[in-house]
């Protein structure tokens, strides 16, 4: 586009211009005198003397579709930068939604509580313009571009649909249907908009947020009792973006995660809560269908949970959060048990094939860990730093919720264990074929180089065919491989092994940073509270009972480097 | 001659296989790099993207035999390429007047809006990380 912006001051003005051009000109005279004809005066007669047919050719089916794919477009593309100039354009494209579904025929009563949806959506954004025009934030300005090219377009649908709706024949099963397409056509373009305008306003939030953090301010005053400039924006797009979700939602996989997709974003506690529910699903769903599929979900999210908490570990101790020795300790552990996590869940995988089915529950459980993870952890180009993750006022609320969550762990590995000692699993062929071939392999190896060790595999070569290539070339299911199951299942004892670990050292440093965190704030803390305090003086017993992997110094070792370290640098009394 | 549903359905397999082959593909790559690789949250998101997918298809469908044939996939694409082709997969089409509908357009074509935002979601995702 080479024309110039439109601007907030009044948000239809680019999607009424639109309409002036390409669809509807009303007056023939006018339109002569616009460019050149395309035929001849004589010819007049021949064409409708409304529509320009000289401007755009498009019929509505084509003009929504080319909205869709200008929303799509707008969603792959973003950053905070654009916040504020898609708000400026979000009351344009849902007026003009809400004047297509108004002018589509075939309002029959039976769709009246879908027709609520777009009444409910108007209402939402109407506030939300009025408001925008008094408001500091985002102010006059630009609207964006693309935001602005979708409104346009449906803009340009809807000037069709308006002057031929009423003749189309809704009685007609087809064209009823067709109708209703485009309606939820039309609902899925606000939606997926809707989506990019929320994730612009959490960016520039979170980019806010960040140069303010780096100034070493606090952004939340009684000024500003919000996390962030445009906060109450992001709440207000996300309630339109439900709105919407709830039509365009529909089938099963939307009754089944009901309520779950929009938790509330920015909510200190988000992770906590995210933490919780998914532990709790994780038990009902693996109690009630322990199918692979689930299994995937559960090892490969707990191996998500493992992994965030090494950075939220490492930012916790580069914040003064935790003290180094139980930092590292915790980062070194979570490790450990991230990596078992995940290569059980690659041995479950194995047994899935891309048509099985997960439980909607445990995906809205584990999409939302995922989400309040990463709101901690990441940024637009990946894991953030440890400063950026440090100055994130999350860190709080994340560092207890991680610690709970490695507590809990070992009881969820006692369940996906069980699981995997269970007889009679099956699997597709080939995935197995290849795995059991490298099980048997490295066995042998380890066989060759170790000590002698009785396995299911002995006695059979390495390149024995533990699948046949009949049930392979036919895509079967078949039993799991002796030498696949017996790793699965070493698998399984050794997550057991690194998830009780993991949940000991979070323990000790959870209780010590409770008792920490009583003490007043209006002194420095000791070096007894910082340093020892967290693993040298809890009693023999407890830290005794945490298996130390082989290979790692000993835990008073460790403390005493720290320690040392510690002794440099303490302040003077 | 191929009617609207099973083209829809034929399509929706597709891109639930690429999905599975993504998420695979992803997490296996994390494995080598850690826990706190930034691939093994995206597997993850790849993953549930596939699982919502999978929700689409017919209750008790299997899906038999390689889809991704005919697509114009390389021997070896990357993570990014097949959530590139799965979007392309969503995008609607304009179906043949011969088959009788007025505009090509059906009702339940549209249920995948939840997959396409998760789509472009992570296919951005995927770019900031390079993939």
């Amino acid at each position: 586009m080479t024309s110039e912006p439109p601007t907030s001051q009044s948000p239809s003005a680019g999607a009424s211009a639109n309409a002036r051009t390409s669809g509807r000109a009303g007056d023939p005279a006018s339109k002569a005198a616009a460019g050149p004809r395309a035929f001849a005066p004589a010819d007049d007669a021949l064409f409708d003397p409304v529509v320009d047919h000289s401007g755009d050719a498009r019929t509505v089916g084509d003009l929504l579709v080319d909205a869709d794919l200008l929303a799509r477009q707008l969603l792959l593309d973003l950053s905070g930068r654009d916040a504020a100039g898609l708000l400026r354009g979000w009351p344009a494209v849902v007026e003009i939604a809400d004047r297509m579904w108004e002018a589509l025929p075939g309002q029959h009563p039976a769709v009246l509580g879908d027709i609520r949806h777009m009444t409910r959506l108007a209402a939402l954004t109407g506030s939300m313009g009025k408001t925008m025009a008094t408001a500091s934030w985002p102010g006059p300005g630009p609207v964006d571009r693309r935001v602005d090219e979708v409104a346009r377009t449906l803009a340009a649908a809807t000037e069709l649909v308006e002057l031929y709706g009423a003749e189309v024949n809704i009685e007609h099963g087809a064209v009823y249907r067709d109708a209703a397409a485009a309606r939820t056509r039309v609902m899925h373009c606000v939606y997926v908009t809707a989506h990019a305008v929320g994730i612009a306003l959490h960016e520039h939030g979170l980019e806010l947020a960040s140069r303010t953090a780096a100034t070493g301010r606090d952004y939340v005053s009684e000024r500003h009792p919000e996390p962030f400039p445009g906060y109450r924006w992001l709440q207000r797009i996300r309630t339109c973006e439900l709105t919407a979700g709830h039509y365009v939602r529909h089938g099963r996989f939307a009754r089944g995660i009901a309520g779950a997709t929009v938790q509330p974003v920015e909510n200190l506690h988000r992770l906590s809560q995210a933490l919780v529910s998914f532990d709790i699903q994780t038990h009902r769903t693996l109690t009630a269908a322990a199918t692979p599929a689930n299994m995937v979900l559960a090892c490969r999210t707990q191996g998500m949970i493992a992994g965030a908490s090494m950075a939220i570990a490492r930012a916790a101790d580069h914040g003064g959060l935790l003290p180094s020795p139980g930092a590292e300790r915790l980062a070194a552990a979570a490790d450990r048990a991230g990596h078992a996590w995940s290569h059980l869940g690659s041995r479950w995988s194995d047994l899935t094939t891309a048509g099985d089915r997960i439980d909607p529950k445990l995906m809205a459980a584990a999409a939302a860990v995922r989400d309040a993870c990463r709101e901690v952890t990441h940024d637009r180009a990946g894991l953030a730093s440890t400063a950026v993750i440090a100055g994130r006022p999350a860190l709080h609320e994340a560092v207890p919720a991680v610690l709970q969550a490695l507590e809990a762990g070992p009881d969820t590995a006692h369940v996906v264990s069980a699981t995997a000692h269970q007889p009679g699993l099956r699997g597709p062929a080939r995935p197995l074929s290849i795995r059991a071939s490298n099980d048997a392999e490295a066995h042998q190896s380890r066989s060759a180089t170790g000590p002698a060790r009785r396995r299911p595999s002995d006695g059979q070569p390495a390149d024995a065919a533990w699948v046949t290539a009949a049930d392979i070339l036919a895509d079967r299911t078949v039993p799991l491989p002796a030498p696949a199951a017996v790793e699965l299942r070493a698998a399984a004892t050794r997550l057991l092994d690194c998830a009780s670990n993991a949940s000991a050292v979070a323990a000790v440093i959870h209780s010590d940073r409770e008792a920490y965190a009583q003490q007043p704030r209006s002194r420095p803390p000791r070096d007894d509270e910082m340093t020892v305090g967290i693993v040298l003086n809890r009693p023999r017993g407890r830290a005794g009972s945490v298996p130390r992997p082989p290979g790692e110094a000993p835990m008073q070792a460790r403390a005493t480097t720290w320690e040392r370290t510690n002794l440099a640098t303490r302040p003077v009394k | 001659m191929m009617t609207m549903q099973t083209e829809q359905t034929a399509r929706l397999e597709a891109i639930v296989q690429l999905l599975h082959k993504a998420a695979l593909q992803t997490w296996s790559a994390a494995d080598d790099t850690g826990p706190d690789s930034p691939q093994s949250s995206l597997g993850l998101g790849i993953y549930l993207a596939h699982g919502r997918a999978a929700e689409l298809l017919p209750d008790g469908h299997r899906i038999d035999g390689d889809r991704l044939a005919g697509l114009g996939l390389e021997p070896a694409p990357t993570t990014l390429r097949m959530l590139e082709v799965a979007e392309q997969l969503t995008r609607p089409r304009s179906w043949p007047a011969t088959t009788g509908e007025p505009s090509g357009h059906d009702p339940a074509e549209i249920a995948v809006s939840q997959v396409v935002t998760d789509l472009l979601d992570l296919i951005r995702e995927a770019r900031a990380l390079d993939l």
